[in-house]
């Protein structure tokens, strides 16, 4: 499993245009956190990327709208991988200084 | 003013000049105001066929686009047509009616998720569910299709929405698109592969003609005396009577260029995003060769090809930076020897007078006669292949095809949209029996729209392409592949008010193709081809290095 990060302009349909995109791609999607503020849209996306590794991030990175795609690391993910039944507020704290 | 006449404006101010489509219950705001428009619609008789003629139009001119259907059943039908443009980075803007939005969710009449059923099969799409966000959905669309790499997008428009007001001054408002991806590090590491290629070679695609960059392809392959070959998408983008152009790639591309493509020690790859049709297999390739990438799409670049160097970015511009980056240019290599050498021997034998007549012949007739300035549309299937095969192309934009997502029934109405832009040029579709009765009613849109395209009918009474493989690799065991009760094409053209002519013999055929291209109506050329005949050399499916060959030899 990996943890991918993408922020995107808070344009209409680009969660759902990022999900289609891994699907196209044979790319298990298990769960996905979204926040949007300030006109921009952070989606956190537990992912089985199969192959395709980096390539998958250009290709997310190339859809419309999106500015951003990186895989986070797993020690960031632990509150999500210890408590997976607890509210989202919850479960992301570091490195991104806010809480989700 | 209303959100339809706003519409419509915005269109016009970006030079739009026709829209194809077919009218219903939620796009009637749309077409009242269409009549005041300057704008020229074309009615057609089936909604997939308006997107394969603004498709069409796109693919000749370069400009986007614009194709319009109603809700539900329309959208449906005019997503075959999208999902064609997509594959093949054609800029569309794509507008559907929808119903109320009080009603959207409600499983209303005629009610579809066109935003959800159009997502995957477009570069973005727009539900605009308030009138004050259209001048944003028509601007930020235009821009979108025709920025970084091509695409179909789509703007879903309720009905009250195209009723309700939209305030004159924000029309005026301007919209942001963000620029595509750049990264041309790399390129030192480019310069110095090509300076030392003994071998080099230079596979070109789709996205050099998008991007106009034929003369540049042409320049650094003359500067490193380096062949070229294409994909089918890329067919066209240097003349294909150039001595270092040695053709089309692929599945049924020619031999030589594979030969090439296996034989080379330095691959630059332009715009291509290595199709498992194309030159997807790499398997085949030594491990020594070097693959430069250069592509506009930062997703494909590396997507399907261990490359060495990737350059991201407008081909065109590349190309300049690597031209200028080499300065000095070569002469004639052993290489390029070669391979100039291996072009003349690579020779199909076919017997040309040969009764019935062969579809090779067709496209050796329209090699002979077609016009400099004609546009070629295709089908898809072995007529498909054989026009990509044997046509001998001469400028970017004249051969049009539906090269990525291979649908049957696109070249007719193609023809009809490359028709709508250049109506002095002579248009022909060359067609398959299978293909062309998927789309046949669209005579009654070329005869009232006044659309005279030729098409060119290879009629073998089979859905060819899947009976050679069923011939091939099926054990001869040929099912659901024969078109059993054709019709008599002329005769049902003759009924829209059209014309055409049969032809059964190899002699009559270039006066019939010559009548079919002075015709001031549309006009099909019904040639009987040889059933049994197959488009080879083939790779087969799966690949590997052993060709089905046929009669398909080296001259030598």
């Amino acid at each position: 499993m990996e943890i991918i990060r993408i922020i995107g302009e808070n344009t209409q349909g680009i969660f759902p245009k990022v999900l289609s995109e891994l699907v196209r791609r044979k790319v298990e999607v298990n769960r996905a956190f979204v926040d949007r503020s300030n006109g921009k849209i952070e989606m956190i996306i537990e992912v089985r990327n199969s192959s395709l590794n980096g390539k998958l991030l250009h290709s997310l990175r190339n859809l419309q709208d999106v500015i951003s795609v990186e895989y986070l690391k797993e020690k960031y993910i632990c509150h999500l991988e210890l408590s997976p039944g607890e509210n989202s507020q919850t479960t992301f704290v570091e490195p991104f200084g806010k809480a989700y | 003013m209303r959100g339809s006449k706003a519409v419509l404006e915005l269109l016009e101010r970006h030079g739009v000049e026709v829209m194809f489509g077919l009218p219903g219950g939620t796009t009637i705001p749309l077409y009242d105001d269409l009549l005041d428009s300057k704008i020229r619609h074309v009615l057609v008789r089936h909604e997939q066929c308006a997107a394969h003629m603004a498709d069409g139009y796109a693919r000749a001119t370069g400009r986007p686009g614009v194709c319009t259907s109603t809700s539900g059943p329309g959208v449906t039908n005019l997503m075959t047509g999208v999902a064609t443009a997509f594959v093949d980075s054609s800029p569309m803007l794509v507008i559907t009616g929808q119903v109320a939005t009080h009603l959207i969710g409600n499983d209303a009449f005629q009610e579809a998720d066109s935003f959800s059923l159009m997502m995957p099969i477009t570069k973005h799409n727009f539900r605009v569910l308030d009138p004050k966000d259209i001048p944003e959905a028509i601007k930020r669309g235009f821009k979108i299709a025709t920025t970084g790499r091509y695409g179909p997008v789509h703007v879903d428009l309720p009905v009250d929405v195209m009723r309700a007001e939209v305030p004159d001054e924000l029309l005026e408002k301007e919209f942001h698109v963000a620029k595509p991806m750049e990264d041309l590090s790399d390129l030192p590491e480019a310069l110095k592969m090509l300076r030392e290629a003994e071998r080099p070679l230079l596979l070109v695609g789709g996205g050099v003609i998008w991007a106009n960059a034929s003369r540049e392809v042409l320049q650094l392959a003359e500067s490193l005396m380096a062949p070229i070959v294409t994909t089918i998408m890329g067919k066209g983008a240097v003349p294909e009577s150039h001595p270092l152009c040695l053709g089309v790639i692929g599945m049924h591309g020619r031999e030589v260029a594979r030969r090439a493509f296996l034989d080379c020690d330095v691959l630059l790859a332009i715009g291509t995003r290595f199709s498992d049709r194309s030159a997807g297999n790499q398997s085949i390739l030594s491990d020594k060769v070097k693959i430069i990438h250069i592509d506009i799409d930062a997703g494909e670049v590396g997507k399907g090809m261990h490359t060495r160097v990737r350059l991201i970015g407008d081909a065109r511009k590349i190309l300049k930076a690597i031209i200028a980056g080499l300065s000095a240019s070569k002469g004639e290599t052993p290489w390029s020897l070669r391979m100039k050498a291996l072009r003349e021997e690579c020779e199909c034998c076919i017997d040309l007078g040969g009764n019935p007549i062969k579809p090779q012949k067709v496209i050796y007739e329209l090699n002979k006669i077609m016009p400099d300035n004609a546009i070629v549309t295709t089908e898809v299937g072995q007529n498909q292949m054989w026009a990509a095969h044997f046509l001998k192309v001469r400028h970017p934009r004249q051969f049009i095809t539906s090269g990525g997502f291979g649908t049957m029934g696109f070249g007719f109405p193609a023809a009809l949209g490359v028709k709508v832009a250049f109506p002095n040029r002579p248009v022909i579709d060359i067609a398959g029996d299978g293909s062309l009765q998927m789309v046949f009613q669209e005579f009654a849109t070329a005869v009232c729209e006044n659309l005279p395209v030729m098409v060119c009918l290879m009629n073998n009474g089979w859905l060819g392409m899947v009976k050679q493989w069923q011939k091939l690799f099926w054990g001869k065991r040929y099912s659901g592949t024969e078109l059993k009760n054709n019709p008599d094409f002329v005769k049902l053209a003759q009924a829209f008010g059209a014309d055409g002519v049969v032809v059964e013999k190899p002699s009559e055929l270039r006066e019939a193709l010559e009548r079919g291209l002075r015709s001031d109506v549309p006009f099909i050329v019904d040639i009987h081809v040889d059933p049994e005949e197959d488009v080879l050399p083939m790779i087969p499916p799966g690949g590997g290095k052993d060709l089905v060959r046929g009669r398909c030899k080296w001259r030598s």
